[in-house]
């Protein structure tokens, strides 16, 4: 049994086929599924949506699965994490399509047909069991052909603020090189991931920026005086980001080994905590209560995101907790 | 690759086994949902075969239907026609307008049959809308 809710995105071009993917995936218990007939569609659940797992087929008109793929492990999506577990499911397994499959780290590939309960058994499988997947710019390097073909231009994207910052260590290198002044002041602006952050890190990442993107919704809907259901709909959507950062935090640190890291990382994880709780009950009608919430927020993410975690040294570039 | 001609026509037990469930209303939404789609499949298939098209893009159309069609064959259990529609998509990658050409015409023969089967099997579970 999953202990949370999940969301299932398939994806096939053909309508009995999707129907009967959309089928299987919703009887899993703690999954919501997404259903997508075309490469376009999917692209957008993927964009509005966080999506946890992607079934897809491979041979599809407009984006194929494969380029669904591309994009997804090169973290084009805003609200969908690019290290979700991927599943292909196709009818043929061409040695070049498998290649390029493992090169994208699909996590497994079904050969069709497949039974309800086999499939029901892999979707369990991979939304129980973390592989390790590469940073996004890892895959964006590996094939820049999709992308000059497919990527959503940077007007369209809705997360435009990324509050850590992935560093390339030559890049990073250069940028030290150029500032003599003052590039500890610059460092100090931003939580450094260690340079060979597994996906776990990244991960946080992602989480620590959906729930930002999210929160930054539920105000702007809630200060326009939106509808009641949509401030509704926003402020579960902040909850449930709340909720995945614990979830992803708690899994990683039962892995990791890095006390010191943790250490400091769940302080301020406690802090958020009651306001996590409070965000879910609070009364929307209660304008000042909301605002006074909102404002509690912004505090623990300047107290959390202003203060770096993980500090380099300055002989090696080594970084430590 | 087995003959097209000893392969059932329909295997309920797959669609079974597929879906998990052997209920009436599984059955109807299966088979009408393949019934509709399959046909629409099976047409373009056809008309592509009269226009005689060989172009690289006609080809990797045909390659493409068939693949899609011998998909949804695998799921509810047609077995006959995803034979033939393994064979199709096979010689239209491989260029083969021969083969293209004369396991085509079967198509006429075999989707009729599929489709009678298909008819009676909705009608005994109260399908009415045949």
């Amino acid at each position: 049994m999953l202990l949370k809710n999940f969301n299932v995105l398939v994806v096939d071009d053909v309508v009995l086929m999707c129907d009967f993917l959309y089928g299987v995936a919703k009887k899993v218990p703690g999954c919501y599924a997404f259903k997508a007939l075309d490469g376009k569609t999917a692209a957008e659940t993927l964009e509005n949506e966080a999506i946890d797992l992607l079934i897809t087929d491979i041979e599809m008109k407009g984006p194929t699965g494969l380029e669904l793929i591309y994009r997804v492990r090169s973290g084009s999506f805003a609200s969908t994490s690019h290290d979700i577990p991927i599943i292909i499911f196709s009818g043929n397994a061409y040695l070049e399509l498998i290649q390029q499959s493992i090169s994208y780290d699909v996590n497994d590939f079904l050969a069709k047909p497949i039974t309800a309960d086999q499939l029901i058994r892999k979707i369990q499988h991979h939304l129980q069991t973390e592989k390790q997947i590469k940073s996004a710019a890892h895959y964006l390097a590996l094939n820049s052909d999709f992308s000059a073909k497919t990527t959503v231009p940077d007007e369209n994207r809705k997360v435009s603020v990324a509050i850590v910052r992935e560093l390339n260590p030559k890049a990073e290198a250069e940028a030290v090189d150029t500032d003599t002044s003052g590039k500890k002041a610059d460092e100090k602006d931003f939580l450094f991931w260690p340079e060979h952050a597994t996906t776990g890190y990244f991960q946080i990442d992602r989480r620590l920026r959906n729930f930002a993107f999210n929160i930054s919704c539920f105000h702007n809907v809630f200060v326009g005086n939106c509808k009641p259901v949509a401030i509704e709909s926003e402020r579960k959507r902040a909850c449930e980001a709340c909720d995945y950062l614990f979830h992803i935090a708690k899994n990683i640190r039962h892995k990791e080994r890095r006390q010191q890291f943790w250490l400091l990382f769940n302080q301020r994880l406690e802090k958020l905590k009651p306001l996590a709780a409070e965000l879910n009950s609070v009364n929307i009608k209660h304008h000042s209560q909301v605002l006074l919430l909102l404002k509690r927020l912004s505090y623990w993410w300047m107290q959390t995101c202003n203060r770096p975690i993980i500090q380099k040294n300055d002989d090696d570039g080594a970084e430590h907790g | 690759m087995a003959d097209t001609a000893t392969l059932p026509v329909l295997d309920l037990n797959m669609l079974i086994a597929m879906y998990g469930d052997g209920s009436a209303e599984t059955i109807i939404l299966a088979l009408s949902g393949f019934r509709r789609e399959a046909a629409h499949y099976v047409q373009q298939l056809q008309d592509a075969g009269q226009h005689n098209v060989t172009t690289d893009n006609a080809l990797a159309d045909t390659a493409r239907l068939c693949h899609s069609l011998k998909s949804m064959c695998g799921l509810v259990g047609a077995a006959k026609l995803m034979q033939l529609c393994m064979i199709l998509e096979q010689a239209a990658r491989q260029h083969d307008l021969t083969t293209l050409q004369s396991e085509r015409l079967k198509l006429a023969e075999v989707w009729p049959e599929l489709l009678s089967q298909l008819d009676l099997i909705l009608l005994q579970h109260g399908y009415v809308d045949v």
